[in-house]
This record gives structure tokens, C-alpha cells and sequence, in this order.
């Protein structure tokens, strides 16, 4: 359920980058104990999985910047100059997303591998700290191509128009969102705002339209020498964290960083953070017993620095608490270095005795030579009730199912039973199946608004089945629990009229047992009859305790 | 035809113990020590009573009502003498082993088999004893027997069992918790942040009814919706956003069981050890590899004293007695705890190492709004996957979607 990014590197220009040789070994088992499991590897390509919390390692550059300190190849802290570029951005006031900043990138040589690593950079930014460019979104421009300063502004869908990038037309931003394919693809993003966002140069003409496209006018080629890039979006602290991702990559190219003016300050900030760390709290966490200078050494692995507090260079977006630094130093020292122990937390075991009762009954089941079946607690609407010849009743149901078969939650185990017997029509008979299992019922009362019930469901299924068959395994199965139960004539819509009855302990319904009406092994395409019973675990328990 | 036991034969000549004492009490009324003396008393006692003929008051046996005639007696002497008797009486008599079926017609019965090679052993042939005289007939000894089913667990429970079992072992208390579950004790206790791309539709099922849950008491809420915002008093820096109460009330179905540890932690004080082997739902189409329910074997410890090493002895500990032999750990990330860690086994046939679920120590964030201030190691493994790799089953839906009777019947558990 974590987003994991799988990201693709070329080796030769990784291996550049981290400035020597990587063996076998290191990629397939050195470079994972940093965290990322590799994907897959041939001669050419290697691709990693990245977690989260790495968004600077989605980068070639940014890669080959954390294995390099940590398998030793350097032991550099990473530091960033930075010199003013004079450029100035002009931020209105933009409600559908309200932040910008900006960097100018100068002296760039583009080559294969640079663009390889900078398009599947801004991509794996886009599509996680961006929340698929909700949240951000950059922009790349050939900054030669435009005249500073730039403003950044909102403007009416319609008023504005400029040849989006990969398109000959000239477009307003409607019809962009209409027929440019970033456009169908974005525009989802800005419907609900009047004024849409867009940066212009001095000349008024757009260099970007964000977060769907940039424009033709800006395009980045192999011959392009100075970079202007935009960051736009909804959360302050996201957008400069994408833009020091960014830019320390490009950095490490050694390409030259400018700041551009924002609103009287400078962007990009690249200098470190700092975080106070006490020793104690990570040498009692990790067993370890870390001198200043261990420490100091470990973390220079991790590209941390250290002079009392520790510093964390502007692209590490995933340190905020001295417990991150605790995991750092143990990744640097290896995971594999920590001798596992059982500590003695003197504590008691305790039985849930619902789970343990549970297990009592299935054991009188089985006894009883009933196959155990585990189904899905995920059922639908059609099979709980349609193919059972039951009423569509209230049941705890899902928005957004993907699955069509799961949209709701099973309100009774009978319909898996029948669902089971009709997977297995292939298989051996008879067929004597049972499965104890949860339910799940709308309950306002409860704090959240639906409550288990445990329910025990078997069935018999055979060329000639009989009432007297399963009364016999009901009888057996109550007299194992010492239980004295009637049966009441009853009805049920799932049941042959007459050949059904309500299951009764001390006046109370607990159950009902009967033979499968025709209709029902119909809908479930059963051809051989059937006779089940169910009961209510939790009122069985309740009677028991 | 019947004839009388020796017991029968006994009674024939006496009389019926019940006769016998109607007899005597006929003579005047008997202390039970006295009635004891007589032959065969408490089968008289019994059938007298029954009959209604006698009473017990006290220590004294009273005649109350003198039988006109006795029947059962008179049906010893019939069939003696190989007369019929009445079907009732016969029954009484049969049940009583006062009679039995004539050794002649079982004779005449067995003898039909002497010096024949017979394929059954009769009853007629053990109790004529003439089995000594019938040959058998050889069989194939060797033919496997037709194929019956027994009743048998489900391969997901005998596991749970066994997990169970492994957990209450280590000295842990089995938790449990909702199925449809809010937002906030999902996710948001778990510091994951509202945007956080797993709260994505895409991934978790949410409820259209129940649409909305009620969230706990406003302290827990409040510092957690302030360590999200801005670290609170954990010491983070939090996630830098506003935090809403709206989204954390959203009922959902849950999506790990570690919702389940995150109540237990606003309950528990330390030190505690909690387990809960437990249901989770994603929102994913149904295919080989995935199904949008699954089960997760959950585990806090929560301890002043514990750390890395403990949390990497307890994933060991249980993946030994799992079965597996040779257990590895790799850096990993999860939003609630720091040190992330993926428990990897080495899986022989293989030859690979295969991760096995996520653990790690709770953060602060996740623990101190809850009101835990000591380490908590945490753990939320996968049951499916070491189940599947034990017993060779490459498809996810054998277990709880298909429930393949041929595969459950057959599986080999152990």
C-alpha cells in the first residue's frame, strides 16, 4: 500500500556519478541494504524500488549521491553553493495554487544521460510528493528562450493563448484541457477554480501552464545551456522540497545553481537543517555504545554531518524527528550487524475467548466430517441476496468497489457456502462443507457504525440429499455443546417451504435449518440438492458462558 | 427360533427374581437389609419397581400392588418348550439376555460355509465357533482403499492456529478489533498524512454505509490532529498541513491490522505484549497474486526497555518456530514506524530471499499522542505468503475465493 516508485539508472552513468566500479554484489546486495530492494538488472539498465522517503534517490544523481558516502567510495558531506541569478519571478495571487518558487540552472550540458535522469526525476516527483501534480508540479524551461522577469498569475480559461509543448496550434487554456492530452489527462486538477495559473514573461508570453504543460516556446533540447525551473503547487513545504531535489541533482552534474527572486526573498534555500540528537536516546535504542566521532563517522554514510547536532543537506525531506537519525545510523552500521535478542518483558498470555470457543466448534464440526472452507467476508449484492431468493436488505457497502464481486459486507456465511458448492460442482461427492466465519452488520449504535457477528454455516450436497441428514449432524453438533434446542416450523425465502425450521434455545431463535430451494441451487447453477444449517455463534456463546 | 440363556434358564427354574420377591413380600413387609439377602435382589428390585408392584418407604420395601399374573415368566417356559411367544414380550426378554437366537439356526446358517472359502467373517461363524473350519479367501492386500474425504481444517485456520499458538507461547495477549473502521484509527493515529497516497480511493475501501465513524475522546484526537500539523509534543516536526476532521471520520474498511495496535496502545500500559491475527481489506481486482482481502499477523511489544535488537529477536523467534531457517532483515519505510524493517526469508527451493511483511519501532508521533512514552516494536506480517510458499500454492484465490475441495481435501497440513 506504499507507494513505491521503481526507478530505472543507466549503470555506466551511475557508476560515473559515484566515481568507481560497482560489482555484482554490490548492486544485488550491498546498494539494498541501503533500503531499496532491487527490481530487476541487465548488462545496460538496474532498476531499484524507492521508498517514499527517498524522493532524492529517485535521481541517477541523487542515487549515486547516497550509495557513493555509503558504501564508502566517499565520505563527503554534500554542500551546495549557490549565487544570484538577478532573474525575478512576480507572484500574484493564484487560489488554485497558491505556491511558487523558482530556480535558475546555468552551464548545462544536456546530454542522453542527464535528460534520461531529469524527465524521470521530475515524473517520480510529479507522481509522489505531487500527488500526480495536485500538490506539485515543475516546470523546465530553456531559459534563453524568454525575457525575465517572469510573473506568475491567474487568468481566465479563456484569456489567454500559446502553443503548448508536442503541439503546432495555439491554444487558449480551455482548449488546451479539452484536446491537448496533458490537458484531458490534468485538467481534472484546476475545474473547480474560475481563474486558471500561468507564468509569462515580459512579453507576456507563456512559458507555462501549470500543472498540465509548458509551452513550445521553452522547449528543452540538447542544445540548450541555461535552465529556468518552476515549481507550483498547494503545500509550501512540498514545493521547495521538489525544487532542492531537483536542483542538488543538477548540481551534482556540476551545473551552476542561481537563486531567483520571489516576493523579495531568494529561492532555492539549500542551506542544511539542522536537528539536536541525544547520543543516549540512540545508544539505548540501538544497544550500541556510540562515541561522538562513531556516530559522527556512521552518519557521514548517510551524507549527515555533524558538529553537536546533526546537519541534513536540503534534499533529505524525511528527517523530522531524532528517531530518523536513529534509523540512519542503523542503516549505515548494517542491519545485519544487530544481533537479534528476546528481551524479557515479563507479560501474560491471554486467550480471546471467542476465537478459542470458535476453535471448540469447529472441531465438533469436523468430528462431524465436515470440510472446513474460508471465504471472503467481501461479498455482493447479487449473490447475498438475489441468487439466495432474499430481499435486498441494508449491509455495510463500499463507494468505490474495484472489484465487482466485492462491494459489500457478507451479512451471512450461507451464500459463501452455496458459492463454494458451486466452485466445486467438478469435485468428489457428497460434499459436507462448514465454515465459521465473521459477518459484518450496519449498527448505529456502534462507534463505528457496524458491528461483527460470528455465524457458523454447513451444508450437505449430494445426488439425494436429506432433512433427516442434517437434522441428525444438527442434533449431534447440539448435543456436543450440551445445548437443549427446539425446532420450529418456520419459513425462509432461501428454503423449501415445509422443509425448514427456526432453530430455538430457550425461546430464543439462534439458527435455521432446511433443505435449498430449487430456485436458490438455480441461481448458484447447482444440480444437485442441497440441505444446510447456520447458527449464531455469539448467541451460542453468550448461552454457553 | 430362540432359546433360553443360561441366565434364562436359571429363571425358568426359580422363577424371575421380581417374582420372587412379590413372593416374599406377599408373606409381610421386609427391612431392606433383610430384602438384600435374597438371590438376585437388585435385578428384583428394578423390575418389581418398574412394574409398579413395590415401594421403598424409608428402609422398608412394601408390596403395593400384587401382580395378577407374570408374563415374561410364562414366556420362559413357551419358549422351552419352542412355542411362540408375543413380539413385546420377546423383545423384553431379549433385551434382558434372557433368551437369544437359536444356536441351531446360526449353526444351520454358518454351516452353509464349512470347508468353503468364505469371503466375510460372520457373527454366525465367531459365535458357532466354526470359523475353524472355513478357508479365506486371499485379497489384494496391496489396492490402495477407495477414496473417502475426511472433515478437516481450512488451510488459513490451521495456520491462525498455529500463529496463535506461537504468540500466546511468547506470553502475548490476543487482541481483536473492528472490521469497518474509522479513518483516524487507521491512518491518521498512524501518522499517515491525509494526502498520503494510500487514503487514495484507489487503495482503501471506503464505506457508503456506514459513511462516517465516531472518532475517540478530544484529547487523543486533538494531539494527534496537532502532530500531524506541527509535531505537538512528540518533538517532530510534523507533517506541515491542516489537519481535518473530516477525512479522519471517514468509516473504512481496514487496511492492516495495525489500526488494531493503534487502539490497544490508547489502552495499555507498559509493559504489554498484544497480538491479533486479523482481516484487511484493499481496494484491488481479483487475480493470481492479489485479492482485496487478506490476513495479517499483527504484534506490539511495549516495553521502557526494549529496542532494534529486541524487535529483530521477536521477528526471528517467530519465523524459527515458523519453520524457516535462515531469516534476514532490510531497511524498509513505513510511515508510522522509524527503524523500518522488512523481515526476509531465505526460501530454499528458490534459492531467493522473499520479504515477508513490515515491522519496525513505532514513532513517536504514533505513540506519544496515544499516550506512550516507552519504545513500542510493532510488527504487521503477511499470513498468505509464507503459507504459500510452505505448501507450494502459486494462486492467492485458492485460499479464501475458489476453496478448491480437491486441493483442501488433499493438502498435506503439517
Amino acid at each position: 500500500m506504499i507507494a513505491i516508485a521503481v526507478v530505472e539508472f543507466l549503470k555506466k552513468d551511475l557508476e560515473h556519478l559515484i566515481g568507481s566500479n560497482m560489482t555484482e554484489d554490490d548492486y544485488r546486495n550491498r546498494i539494498t541494504m541501503l533500503g531499496c530492494p532491487l527490481e530487476k538488472m541487465d548488462k545496460q539498465k538496474i532498476h531499484y524500488e524507492i521508498s517514499p522517503n527517498r524522493p532524492d534517490m529517485y535521481s541517477a544523481e541523487g542515487f549515486a549521491r547516497a550509495i557513493r558516502n555509503f558504501l564508502g567510495v566517499s565520505k563527503q558531506i554534500p554542500s551546495y553553493k549557490l549565487k544570484p541569478s538577478g532573474v525575478k519571478l512576480d507572484a500574484g495571487k493564484v487560489d488554485a495554487r497558491p505556491y511558487v518558487v523558482a530556480a535558475v540552472i546555468r552551464n548545462v550540458k544536456l546530454t542522453e544521460e542527464v535528460i534520461v535522469s531529469l524527465i524521470q526525476l521530475q515524473e517520480k516527483l510529479h507522481d509522489t510528493i505531487g500527488r500526480k501534480r495536485k500538490k506539485v508540479a515543475i516546470g523546465i524551461h530553456d531559459l534563453n528562450s524568454v525575457k525575465p522577469p517572469f510573473h506568475y498569475k491567474s487568468v481566465k480559461p479563456g484569456g489567454i493563448s500559446f502553443v503548448p509543448l508536442d503541439s503546432k496550434q495555439k491554444m487558449n487554456l480551455k482548449e488546451i484541457g479539452q484536446k491537448h492530452p496533458k490537458g484531458k489527462d490534468y485538467i481534472h486538477i484546476l475545474q473547480a477554480h474560475e481563474k486558471w495559473p500561468v507564468i509569462v514573461d515580459k512579453n507576456n508570453s507563456v512559458l507555462s501552464f501549470p500543472p498540465i504543460i509548458n509551452s513550445e516556446l521553452t522547449r528543452v533540447t540538447n542544445r540548450t545551456t541555461n535552465l529556468f525551473i518552476d515549481v507550483t503547487g498547494t503545500s509550501e513545504i512540498a514545493i521547495n522540497q521538489a525544487l532542492n531535489i531537483l536542483v542538488t541533482a543538477m548540481s551534482d552534474r556540476g551545473f551552476s545553481i542561481e537563486t531567483v527572486q520571489i516576493k523579495g526573498k531568494h529561492v532555492p534555500d539549500l542551506r542544511p537543517g539542522k536537528i539536536s540528537v541525544n547520543i543516549d536516546y540512540i545508544n539505548k535504542l540501538l544497544d550500541m555504545d556510540l562515541t561522538k566521532n562513531e556516530m559522527k563517522e556512521l552518519l557521514s554514510k548517510m551524507c549527515l554531518g555533524f558538529d553537536g547536532s546533526v546537519t541534513i543537506p536540503p534534499y533529505r525531506v524525511d528527517i523530522m524527528h531524532p528517531i530518523d537519525i536513529a534509523e540512519d545510523i542503523a542503516i549505515a552500521k548494517g542491519y545485519a550487524t544487530f544481533e537479534p535478542r528476546i528481551p524479557r518483558v515479563a507479560t501474560i498470555a491471554k486467550r480471546n475467548e471467542i476465537v478459542e470457543f470458535s476453535g471448540f466448534l469447529k472441531d465438533i464440526m469436523i468430528g462431524l466430517g465436515f470440510q472446513e472452507t474460508v471465504s471472503m467476508i467481501l461479498s455482493n449484492g447479487e449473490d447475498e441476496f438475489r441468487k439466495m431468493n432474499l430481499p435486498e436488505e441494508e449491509a455495510c457497502e463500499a463507494v468505490n468497489p474495484v472489484a465487482i464481486e466485492c462491494t459489500m459486507c457478507r451479512k451471512r456465511v450461507l451464500p459463501s457456502l452455496l458459492r463454494v458448492l458451486s466452485n466445486n460442482k467438478h469435485r468428489d461427492y457428497p460434499q459436507h462443507i462448514f465454515e465459521l466465519g465473521d459477518v459484518v452488520v450496519p449498527d448505529k449504535a456502534e462507534e463505528t457504525g457496524a458491528t461483527i457477528a460470528k455465524m457458523l454455516s454447513c451444508a450437505v450436497s449430494n445426488s439425494t440429499v436429506s432433512y433427516e441428514e442434517i437434522s441428525s449432524y444438527l442434533d449431534a453438533f447440539m448435543k456436543s455443546l450440551g445445548l437443549n434446542y427446539k425446532m420450529r416450523k418456520g419459513s425462509h425465502k432461501s428454503l423449501i417451504d415445509g422443509r425448514c425450521a427456526e432453530i430455538v434455545v430457550d425461546n430464543k431463535s439462534i439458527g435455521v435449518i432446511g433443505e435449498i430451494h430449487p430456485h436458490v441451487l438455480e441461481n448458484w447453477n447447482l444440480e444437485k440438492p442441497a440441505v444446510a444449517f447456520e447458527l449464531n455463534v455469539d448467541e451460542i456463546f453468550k448461552m454457553k458462558k | 427360533m430362540y432359546c433360553l440363556t443360561e441366565e434364562g434358564r436359571r429363571y425358568l427354574e426359580q422363577g424371575l427374581p421380581e417374582k420372587r420377591l412379590v413372593e416374599l413380600l406377599k408373606k409381610g413387609k421386609l427391612t431392606m437389609q433383610d430384602a438384600q439377602k435374597m438371590a438376585d435382589f437388585s435385578i428384583a428390585l428394578l423390575w418389581a419397581k418398574k412394574n409398579g408392584w413395590v415401594a421403598v418407604r424409608g428402609n422398608e420395601l412394601n408390596l403395593v400392588k400384587e401382580p395378577k399374573a407374570f408374563p415374561e415368566q410364562d414366556a420362559l417356559g413357551k419358549i422351552s418348550k419352542g412355542a411362540d411367544v408375543e413380539e413385546n414380550i420377546l423383545s423384553i426378554l431379549l433385551s434382558r439376555k434372557l433368551i437369544e437366537e437359536e444356536r441351531e439356526d446360526l449353526r444351520r446358517k454358518a454351516e452353509k460355509s464349512v470347508g468353503k472359502e468364505i469371503v466375510n467373517l460372520t457373527e454366525e461363524l465367531i459365535k458357532t465357533g466354526l470359523w475353524r473350519k472355513v478357508k479365506f479367501r486371499e485379497y489384494n492386500t496391496e489396492v490402495p482403499g477407495k477414496r473417502i474425504h475426511p472433515g478437516k481444517k481450512h488451510i488459513i485456520s490451521y495456520y491462525i492456529e498455529r500463529i496463535r499458538k506461537i504468540f500466546l507461547d511468547l506470553g502475548f495477549q490476543e487482541a481483536s478489533g473492528p472490521l469497518v473502521e474509522s479513518s483516524f484509527w487507521n491512518f491518521d493515529a498512524l501518522y499517515q498524512p491525509q494526502d498520503h497516497p494510500a487514503r487514495d480511493l484507489a487503495d482503501t475501501f471506503y464505506m457508503k454505509n456506514p459513511a462516517v465513524a465516531e472518532l475517540p475522546d478530544k484529547r487523543i484526537v486533538d494531539e494527534v490532529a496537532k502532530t500531524h500539523e506541527n509535531g505537538g509534543i512528540t518533538k517532530s516536526s510534523g507533517w506541515g498541513y491542516r489537519w481535518n476532521t473530516i477525512n479522519a471520520k471517514r468509516a473504512i474498511l481496514r487496511t492492516h491490522t495495525t489500526a488494531v495496535s493503534a487502539r490497544m496502545l490508547a489502552q495499555v500500559e507498559p509493559p504489554a505484549k498484544v497480538f491479533c491475527i486479523g482481516r484487511v481489506f484493499r481496494n484491488e481486482t481479483i487475480d493470481y497474486k492479489h485479492l482485496p482481502e487478506f490476513t495479517q499477523i499483527e504484534g506490539i511489544v511495549v516495553d521502557e526497555n526494549v529496542g532494534f535488537r529486541d524487535l529483530l529477536g521477536y521477528l526471528k523467534e517467530f519465523y524459527i518456530r515458523m519453520g524457516f531457517k535462515k531469516i534476514r532483515f532490510r531497511p524498509s519505510y513505513f510511515p508510522y514506524t522509524e527503524m523500518s524493517v522488512e523481515p526476509e526469508v531465505f526460501f530454499e527451493e528458490k534459492g531467493e530471499w522473499l520479504e515477508l511483511g513490515g515491522a519496525g519501532i513505532f514513532r513517536p508521533e504514533v505513540t506519544v499522542p496515544l499516550g506512550i512514552d516507552v519504545p513500542v516494536l510493532a510488527w504487521g506480517l503477511s499470513l498468505e505468503r509464507p503459507v504459500m510458499l510452505k505448501l507450494a500454492i502459486n494462486d492467492i484465490r485458492n485460499f479464501y475465493y475458489k476453496n478448491d475441495l480437491e486441493l483442501l481435501r488433499n493438502i498435506n497440513l503439517w
